[in-house]
């Protein structure tokens, strides 16, 4: 067993503390996130905020506000001081909540400020399922297949739900509480195919339990170069889940332009990347304005799908 | 009469939820057994075994002579301070903070409920809201701390 | 084996610190279990960024340490307040509170450790020789498996409403439109939430448990003039051998539910100590003592649910699948240190199973020392004059729910829900059976529909899966034998 000691020394060498770190106005950044200690965002912003504090001349603090499906965190950070000093790290989750909810407090209370990362999804079955091609199943009529996604309100759900519209399969779509219950219904054969976040799904791909049969992104990923994306396939399906910071209203522009530095700086560091790349997340830097156009272009697009599965 | 009354609170709570589940949207990807399928379901069983209750309660009530329900005999103004006193503390905390809603919510009912001197319940309250404040914000620093900002 | 060579290479020091880390997890769970609101999930969470910065062996070791405290904790007040501080003690509360109320308040305590520590062992023992058999059986697992389960479950419901199966069927069947607030499970549309953020993940179970037991309690006793009679002794009683011998058949039952119910994903602890307590019931040679302060009425829930503490990690390790909210905070952990559970956990990283397992074994250890330690000042705070003891308590519990979400709404859930509890004690409804249907409420819906989606509305599918089949035609004999019971002992 390695204790202790060890990780003060690295600890000690690792802090490069003769390199030029760019300046912040505070000294402690809070970055709020919904999820809980231990859940995906929590340990993807750990891992980050690492990373930001190399680059920057700041201490992060990871602030975990859970409760109303994400509404909670969104309101603590719109409530707080817009000087830079208070973050709320973004992933669709929020903007679905909003959109299903009436709740005073919502998306519109946020500005997003920089885009960092694309989360891949994939779809994706059982080593011991004899389909080996996506095509196979969708294109197969004699048989009424099921397909499994996390959660009901979700966008893996509504990317099915699009792909089997545009396929015309008559499929039973399945719904879960959580991506876990999905995964043991794909390994015990009760669905044929399953759709979720590479990085959930990266321990059963790696001990070559699942076979992922496409990837939803529109170009394929590095990591995965056999598998085709769904455009080419034919279907015009995409599903990308951002992740990025949103700042509270009236956020200085200065403090946008630090950022915009910081996470450049950051996405310029192969070594980092390439760890991020490794969980098959995807570098997405975009500054605000295009962190702007780009959620508004999913919350309409959103909306849009929504109306037409009636979830309104 | 215990039946008759437990009837009728459980028959108007079904009623709520039977007349509630109207109103859940329809949508297109509904199944078999729909969002609505099992709230009705339950809804009308719990409204039956009521109706049940309260007929049977009927046959049984000539039997039952002398009923009454213990507890309006007894002393309701303590209940009735706590759950107004709790009102209070949730309509307030959130504009003056958890550790000033505390010491008041303890004052008003060591006061009232226990029947402390003014003095003592105010030197109680002032040691309980710190060691809460202690526990919750501290200890196990939950969001409690939050409410300072808001 | 290996896990064997690995306890005796270990040094002195190694030793000391995994003791250390145990002492500080299972005081830290077990502070955080006993409070209401505070779930074994919770403390778990408060713990974890402390843990971000150490050693991936000893964070996990603080983790599982502090798992087993909690879930252990939240039998402490049950037993003494009349309010579970977690889930998984709602049945402990039936004859725990009633023990306290007959003046054996320390005996209570000390057969709820003594359970703790067996049901810990069990678990602990299974978790570390059976992993790989039974994650495969935890495989088997369909939604129409999981539909029998939740059938069974509440199959319960009949023999808990001693008096009036009508009553008890009432309870449940409003337990059950409860667990339908929220968003739907198959279309993701909401239902009776009002447009609140709040509603939309449904009511957590706890805020009922506190409205009905702790809420309701508060209020009656603020109501009552009379004394409860003052606790005898401030010492903990454990159980003498005698006393082990009578409990040893309703532990044995507690943990062979215990086994089964962790190892199923998503089963949880309450379920295993619902289910253990009614079948500790059936099989005990004093059943009429079962509500009336039955030591085994203790016993059965204590070992399940602390069995299921162990039990419940095993799909964790071996598909990286969390069965509960714990579970997935223990998962966080060794993500964050860049471990991930999962087939190959145990060929990649064999040491950090291994410390997880010592750090077990010795949170087993602890709870005994800790819990002689800690239960004597519990004993002593309760022992206040009622009245200054109800406000303190009512104070712990509203901060405590507000802890849970930051949320206002649930706070006026746990003010209504107390006076509906009123209510319901003044008629005589039974509480427990409307806790079951809100517990598996969720479980029952989701499943039913998942497997109505997958067969294309055809029912035949729940006959056509074993498991589910077995656990249908359980719940039927159960639902039978407690029916003529109830008859019989009616007339």
């Amino acid at each position: 067993m390695k204790f202790l000691i060890q990780l003060s020394i690295i600890t000690f060498f690792t802090n490069p503390v003769w390199s030029q770190k760019i300046e912040y106005p505070h000294d402690v950044i809070t970055i709020v996130t919904h999820s809980s200690p231990g859940g995906g965002s929590d340990v993807f912003l750990r891992e980050l905020i690492t990373k930001l504090d190399d680059i920057m001349d700041a201490n992060f603090v990871i602030e975990n506000v859970r409760g109303g499906s994400g509404i909670r965190a969104v309101a603590r950070v719109a409530n707080g001081n817009p000087d830079g000093s208070i973050f709320y790290a973004t992933t669709p989750t929020y903007i679905l909540t909003s959109l299903l909810t009436n709740s005073s407090t919502n998306y519109s209370n946020l500005d997003p400020m920089v885009n960092i990362f694309y989360d891949q999804e994939i779809i994706y079955t059982s080593i011991n399922n004899p389909i080996n091609e996506l095509k196979d199943i969708l294109e197969d009529t004699n048989r009424r297949y099921s397909w499994g996604a996390a959660n009901p309100a979700s966008l893996e759900r509504i990317a099915l739900e699009q792909l089997k519209s545009i396929s015309g399969s008559n499929a039973a779509i399945i719904t879960h509480d959580g991506g876990g219950e999905l995964l043991l219904n794909i390994l015990n054969g009760t669905l044929d195919i399953g759709i979720g976040e590479y990085q959930e799904l990266e321990p059963q791909l790696h001990a070559n339990q699942i076979k992922p049969l496409a990837i939803l992104s529109s170009t394929r990923d590095l990591n995965l170069p056999n598998v085709p994306t769904l455009n080419e396939l034919g279907y015009n399906v995409e599903l990308q889940k951002f992740r990025g910071l949103a700042a509270p209203l009236n956020t200085p522009p200065s403090i946008y332009a630090i950022w915009d530095r910081a996470i450049q700086q950051l996405l310029a560091n192969e070594e980092f990347v390439s760890e991020f790349e490794e969980q098959l997340l995807v570098p997405a830097y975009m500054n605000s304005v295009d962190a702007n156009t780009m959620v508004d272009e999913f919350i309409s697009n959103t909306q849009q799908t929504f109306t037409q599965l009636g979830m309104f | 009469m215990r039946d008759i009354l437990g009837g009728i609170v459980f028959l108007t709570l079904a009623s709520l939820f039977f007349l509630g589940s109207n109103l859940i949207p329809d949508s297109f990807l509904s199944d078999e057994v729909g969002a609505t399928g099992l709230p009705k379901i339950y809804s009308l069983l719990l409204m039956f075994c009521s109706l049940v209750l309260i007929i049977k309660g009927g046959v049984v009530i000539s039997k039952e002579s002398n009923f009454h329900l213990p507890m309006l005999s007894q002393n309701l103004v303590n209940p009735v301070c706590i759950l107004l006193a709790g009102g209070f503390f949730i309509l307030m905390v959130e504009r003056l903070g958890y550790v000033i809603s505390s010491f008041i919510l303890l004052t008003i009912l060591l006061k009232l409920v226990a029947q402390m001197k003014l003095s003592k319940a105010v030197l109680y309250s002032a040691i309980g809201s710190a060691v809460y404040s202690l526990i919750f914000i501290l200890i196990f620093g939950t969001n409690l701390s939050l409410l300072w900002n808001s | 084996m290996e896990f064997i060579n690995f306890l005796f290479e270990l040094g002195f020091i190694e030793i000391m610190i995994i003791l250390g880390s145990a002492i500080i997890g299972v005081s830290w769970g077990i502070m955080g279990g006993a409070t209401p609101g505070i779930s074994p999930s919770i403390s778990m969470a408060l713990m974890l960024p402390i843990t971000y910065g150490m050693d991936p062996a000893i964070s996990v070791i603080l983790l599982a340490s502090t798992y087993l405290g909690a879930e252990y904790g939240g039998s402490i007040p049950a037993i003494l307040i009349n309010t579970p501080g977690t889930n998984a003690a709602a049945a402990t509360v039936i004859d725990g509170y009633k023990m306290n109320e007959l003046g054996f308040g320390s005996k209570a305590l000390g057969i709820s450790l003594y359970s703790a520590i067996v049901g810990g062992i069990v678990g602990v023992f299974v978790l570390i020789f059976f992993t790989e058999p039974l994650s495969r059986l935890a495989l088997n697992f369909t939604p129409m498996s999981y539909f029998g389960l939740g059938i069974l479950g509440v199959s319960v419901i009949v023999s808990l409403s001693s008096g009036s199966i009508f009553k008890g069927i009432c309870s449940g069947l409003m337990g059950l439109l409860l667990a339908t607030i929220g968003s739907d499970p198959v279309t993701g549309v909401q239902r009776f939430t009002f447009n609140s953020p709040d509603l939309l993940e449904g009511i957590k179970p706890i805020i009922v448990m506190v409205g009905l037991f702790a809420m309701s309690e508060i209020l009656i006793q603020s109501m009552q003039n009379t004394q409860i009679k003052p606790i005898s002794f401030s010492k903990v009683v454990l159980p003498n051998f005698k006393e082990k011998m009578q409990l040893a058949k309703s532990q044995l039952i507690g943990s062979i539910v215990g086994i089964v119910e962790g190892i199923i994903p998503g089963a949880g602890g309450s379920i295993a100590s619902f289910l253990s307590y009614n079948e500790a019931k059936r099989w005990s040679s004093s059943p009429e003592k079962f509500g009336n302060g039955s030591p085994e009425g203790i016993a059965a829930p204590e070992t399940s649910n602390n069995t299921v503490a162990s039990t419940a990690i095993i799909p964790v390790l071996s598909f990286g699948i969390p069965g509960s909210n714990s579970a997935a905070i223990l998962l966080g952990g060794l993500l964050i240190h860049g471990i991930s559970p999962g087939p190959l956990l145990f060929a990649e990283n064999s040491d950090i199973v291994f410390n997880l397992y010592t750090g077990m074994l010795a949170a087993v250890f602890m709870l005994y020392f800790i819990g002689k330690l800690i239960l004597p000042l519990c004993l002593w705070f309760v022992r206040k004059p009622r009245n200054i003891l109800i406000v303190f308590i009512y104070i712990t519990v509203f901060t405590g729910i507000y802890t849970i979400n930051n949320s206002l709404i649930d706070l006026w859930l746990v003010l209504f829900i107390g006076i509906f509890g009123v209510i319901m004690r003044v008629l005589k409804f039974p509480v427990l059976p409307l806790i079951l249907g809100l517990v598996l409420g969720y479980m029952i819906e989701s499943n039913y529909r998942r497997s109505i989606v997958l067969s294309g509305g055809d029912i035949s599918i729940f006959f056509d899966d074993t498991i589910c089949l077995i656990f249908l035609l359980l719940a039927a004999v159960f639902i039978l034998i407690s029916t003529y019971h109830e008859l019989k002992r009616s007339r």
